[in-house]
């Protein structure tokens, strides 16, 4: 059984504690709580990596500094499911420690139990979101 | 180009944005008796406040057979300023703002054959150089109510809205589509476009059937009935 961070763990949990009809309403919440990427990148959208796995265009961007992970999402308020994924995906890993975010279970996905209620792709493309944070944290603390 | 259509059938038209007649495409665009809204998305990631960026030639050409079969074309002052709107030649231009005296774009400026008819709650004090401006005072009411009394008040039948996301789903959510027309463009499969269009329609807050798809090269035209 992984382990998580606490942010990540009262994810789990805030998906656990909602039937699966309002499972969906919830991941639109967390869209809406996706924070504006900083003007350092705003202003510099070269510097991001588009998430290929993502259908809509998602673009991250990570930072490692003194152990601890950054990590800066954006995805368009037109894909509020995308944007609900990258959303929490920034909030259970922004602010870890390099290793806790670099082994960071792929499980969590599937415990938030939306399978049944997002395409496919769409999980696909969460998966490409937390591979492509893993390999930038991996490559910047070499 | 070469515009296929994926759904319901599978004519093939070859069409000249810059030549080819409005009436090629008449069939997949008819005119209905209800509410169209139109928008725009790009695969892309053009993060633009236009959708200049969005749009190509083919993408435009298709705007123009929408609004040729529209006897009201309905946006907001936000969106004509970050358009800088023209008026249209197909049907009167409604703008809903609470600017009304703010409203330095195209449409207000150059000469045009149909009315602008700029309807606010704020009372209309100025004169623009286009002498075909209309005022249309409206209640402060919620928008999906403001834009149901505007189409109501001008008696129209087949309204087209041009909104931004943040206004289309409070209008989605107030019921006032019948019809929804989405472009994506710059996509890389039907696959993608798909996905993109299925999450669009959460974000405006809409339940639809999608009754027909055109593709051309990575443009890809979405036609969805609103199951109300």
């Amino acid at each position: 059984m992984p382990t998580y961070s606490t942010s990540a763990q009262q994810i789990i949990s805030a998906f656990a504690e909602v039937p699966k009809s309002s499972r969906l309403e919830l991941l639109l919440e967390y869209a809406n709580a996706l924070p504006a990427l900083p003007d350092r990148y705003a202003d510099h959208p070269e510097l991001l990596e588009r998430v290929e796995e993502c259908q809509s265009p998602v673009f991250l961007f990570v930072e490692v500094f003194d152990s601890k992970v950054r990590i800066f999402l954006t995805a368009p308020l037109e894909s509020p499911t995308t944007r609900g994924f990258a959303s929490l995906l920034q909030l259970a890993l922004d602010g870890g420690e390099i290793d806790d975010v670099a082994g960071f279970s792929d499980q969590f996905i599937n415990e938030l139990q939306l399978t049944e209620l997002v395409s496919p792709l769409r999980i696909r493309g969460m998966h490409g979101m937390l591979a492509r944070i893993k390999r930038q944290v991996a490559e910047k603390t070499l | 180009m070469r515009v296929v259509e994926i759904q319901p059938g599978s004519r093939i038209v070859e069409i000249d944005p810059d030549k080819s007649s409005l009436e090629h495409v008449a069939l997949w665009y008819p005119k209905i008796l209800g509410t169209r809204f139109n928008f725009v998305v790009s695969a892309t990631g053009d993060l633009s406040s236009s959708s200049s960026k969005a749009t190509n030639l083919m993408d435009r050409y298709f705007l123009r057979a929408i609004r040729s079969v529209s006897d009201l074309i309905i946006t907001t002052g936000k969106t004509a300023r970050s358009e800088n709107l023209n008026s249209s030649k197909f049907a009167p231009l409604a703008i809903l703002t609470n600017r009304p005296n703010e409203l330095e774009i195209a449409a207000t400026s150059i000469k045009s054959l149909n009315p602008v008819i700029i309807c606010s709650s704020i009372a209309y004090t100025r004169a623009y150089k286009n002498n075909n401006v209309e005022f249309l005072s409206v209640t402060s009411a919620g928008i999906s109510e403001t834009v149901k009394s505007i189409v109501s008040i001008l008696k129209k039948t087949s309204p087209l809205l041009e909104v931004g996301l943040s206004t289309a789903s409070g209008l989605g959510a107030g019921n006032v589509f019948d019809e929804v027309c989405l472009s994506v463009t710059a996509a890389n499969s039907r696959e993608a476009a798909n996905d993109i269009a299925q999450e669009f329609l959460i974000a405006i807050n809409v339940r639809a059937e999608m009754v027909q798809l055109l593709e051309s090269e990575d443009l890809f035209l979405f036609r969805y009935q609103v199951l109300k």
